[in-house]
Parts: structure tokens; C-alpha cells; sequence
């Protein structure tokens, strides 16, 4: 375990959520404990390791300029993730061409699915399907796409992503159930 | 009887939702530990990332502190060039002309000379008030010098 992990797990996440905001000194240990996460989301939604870096950047210092703002209304990831998702989205405002980029080059920044231990035939195939979801994921709408990865990939509670949206718990479902039903039409079609 | 009631619409969207993953199961369940695979870094990594924030801070904290300097020395340039450059309400040059340097010694010289070399007989009053004036002059300035 790294000294970076140990840090992270050690940090009880009430410890930055105190009434006078975000002391300086806690900042340091808030981006040890949630940039993975914020990296990662952000990461997903653009496809991008270069730009994923320079908005989890931007994400984390707009989170200092703004820390003594915080005041606890919700956890320090919503808040965090909610800055992130922003960002994306006036990212994905400036950067219309990436669409036709992603589109040109294929996903070739996707992960090889390819587990340990499978057969080749096996790995394959779930290859395949894995590629089939990513690339259909592509096909969303930026707010789906974001509810999609936040509930399938992140595992986060539909309350939360309602939260960090600021939007109707309702409406994340109707997203989410339209994403969804998107897939599975995609699938359907591969499998005839 | 039972009754059937319609579903809402977050109930069917629920249904819905429940149905698709059911069915995308396979996919959906892969995908976490996919995302985090994807975004996986080295240690090297997040440390860099961390001191690119904190560079990043201290470059906003420094230009943040710059910012009155700058506004002061940008606004005192504005009201230095607004000076120079708003047209000023031009005054008429007033041209003052001084008045020919002459001592009222020469002055009554110059009456004298006039009178003397054959005046018309209306200028025969400036001849008399000459007179009156060179024979009480001595007088004036005896009494001056009583007065010292």
C-alpha cells in the first residue's frame, strides 16, 4: 500500500467538512483522498488522459479558490465532482471537434478488457462486448453519459448523482432508463 | 374487483431501468472495474498532479496579489494620459502691448517742441498748462523733500 493509499484511508472524509470551510492545510490531504476518483470520472466522460489531467487540475484549484465556500450542505466528493462535471461540460463546449476526432480514430484510448486466466476466445468476446458498451456510451447525450458513468462505473446512489447534478432524483431515472434502453437496443441489433 | 392503477412515470422509468439491467448485467457489471483500470496511474503520476495544483495556487495567489498593484499603476496611467490628451479650453492669447516707454519729462519736452514751433491756435492752452507746470514743478519737490 502506498504512503499516498495509507493517507487516503486514514482520513475520516467528515474531517473537511467543518462550518469555516476547507483550511489550507486540509487541501493537501482532500486531493490525496478524492483525485483517483475525480481523475477518473473525468477521465470517462472525455477520453482524453492529457485533458483528464489538466481538468482534474483545474477541477482541484477552482475547489481551493472556492474552499472557504463549502459549507457541508453535501459531502466534499459531491461537491468535488460536481466542479469536474462542469468542467467537462464547458470542456465539451469548447472542444465540439473531439466528437469527430473520437469518431475518425476510434476508441483506441479504451482498456484492454482482457482479463487473466481467460481463453483467448473467451477474452475475445467479452472484448467485443465491452467495446460495444463504450462505444454506445459515446452515442449519449453529455448528461446521460455522465448519469450512465456515474451510476454504472462509479456505483454512486441515484440521491447522489441527483445531488451533484442538481437535478430532480426523477429525472436521473428517466436519463438513466433512456440511457440504458439505448444499449440495450445497440446490443439487440449486434446479436440479430 | 382490483383495481389497476397506471404507473407513473419515475415507476416505469424504474421498470424500465431494472429491465435494461438485467439485461446489460454482464456489461454494467465489468464496467467499474474497467473505468478504474483505465484510470489507473502510477504514484508518480498523482504526486506530479498534486504539485501541479499547488504550482498552479500559488501562481493564482501570486497574480491575485499583483492585481492592486497593476489596477493602481493602470489607473494612475489612464488619468496621466487623459490629462495629456483631453483638449484643454484654449484661452484668446491676449497680445499686451506695451505702451511706449516715455517719461512725462520727455512728454512735456515733445508738447514744447510742438507749441514752440508754431502750434495752431487750439493747441495755444497745452503751450499755457506747460508753462504752469515747469514753474510749479520745483516748488512740488521742495515740499516732498520737507515731507522727508
Amino acid at each position: 500500500m502506498s504512503i499516498d493509499t495509507a493517507l487516503a484511508n486514514s482520513l475520516p472524509s467528515a474531517a473537511v467538512t467543518e462550518e469555516e470551510g476547507i483550511s489550507a492545510e486540509r487541501f493537501e490531504q482532500l486531493m490525496l483522498q478524492h483525485q483517483r476518483r475525480v481523475y477518473r470520472v473525468i477521465y470517462l466522460l472525455v477520453r482524453d488522459a492529457d485533458a483528464a489531467d489538466t481538468l482534474t487540475q483545474e477541477c482541484f484549484l477552482r475547489a481551493y479558490q472556492k474552499r472557504k465556500g463549502f459549507r457541508g450542505e453535501c459531502k466534499v466528493e459531491t461537491w468535488l465532482l460536481r466542479i469536474a462535471v462542469n468542467l467537462v461540460r464547458d470542456h465539451g463546449k469548447n472542444r465540439r471537434v473531439s466528437f469527430w476526432r473520437r469518431l475518425i480514430q476510434g476508441d483506441a484510448n479504451l482498456p484492454d478488457p482482457v482479463s487473466e486466466g481467460a481463453t483467448p476466445e473467451a477474452a475475445l468476446l467479452a472484448k467485443e462486448e465491452l467495446q460495444t458498451v463504450w462505444s454506445a456510451v459515446n452515442s449519449l447525450s453529455p448528461q446521460q453519459r455522465t448519469i450512465f458513468f456515474l451510476r454504472f462505473s462509479e456505483e454512486m446512489p441515484l440521491a447522489e448523482i441527483a445531488a451533484l447534478l442538481e437535478i430532480k432524483t426523477g429525472t436521473v431515472k428517466a436519463q438513466l432508463a433512456r440511457a440504458t434502453g439505448k444499449l440495450r437496443e445497440l446490443k439487440e441489433k449486434q446479436w440479430k | 374487483m382490483e383495481m389497476i392503477r397506471n404507473l407513473s412515470n419515475e415507476e416505469l422509468s424504474e421498470l424500465t431501468l431494472a429491465s435494461d439491467e438485467r439485461f446489460l448485467q454482464q456489461e454494467l457489471t465489468a464496467l467499474p472495474a474497467q473505468a478504474r483500470e483505465a484510470a489507473d496511474r502510477s504514484d508518480e503520476f498523482w504526486a506530479a498532479q498534486r504539485a501541479a495544483v499547488w504550482s498552479k495556487i500559488a501562481g493564482r495567489e501570486r497574480a491575485k496579489l499583483r492585481r492592486p498593484v497593476l489596477v493602481g499603476a493602470a489607473a494612475a496611467a489612464i488619468i496621466a494620459i487623459g490629462i495629456l490628451f483631453v483638449p484643454q479650453k484654449t484661452k484668446p492669447a491676449v497680445t499686451v502691448v506695451p505702451p511706449p516707454a516715455i517719461s512725462d519729462q520727455e512728454l512735456l519736452i515733445q508738447v514744447e517742441r510742438v507749441v514752440q514751433s508754431g502750434a495752431p491756435a487750439s493747441l495755444q492752452p497745452a503751450g499755457l498748462l506747460m508753462q504752469e507746470v515747469a514753474q510749479y514743478a520745483p516748488t512740488v519737490q521742495t515740499k516732498e523733500s520737507h515731507e522727508n
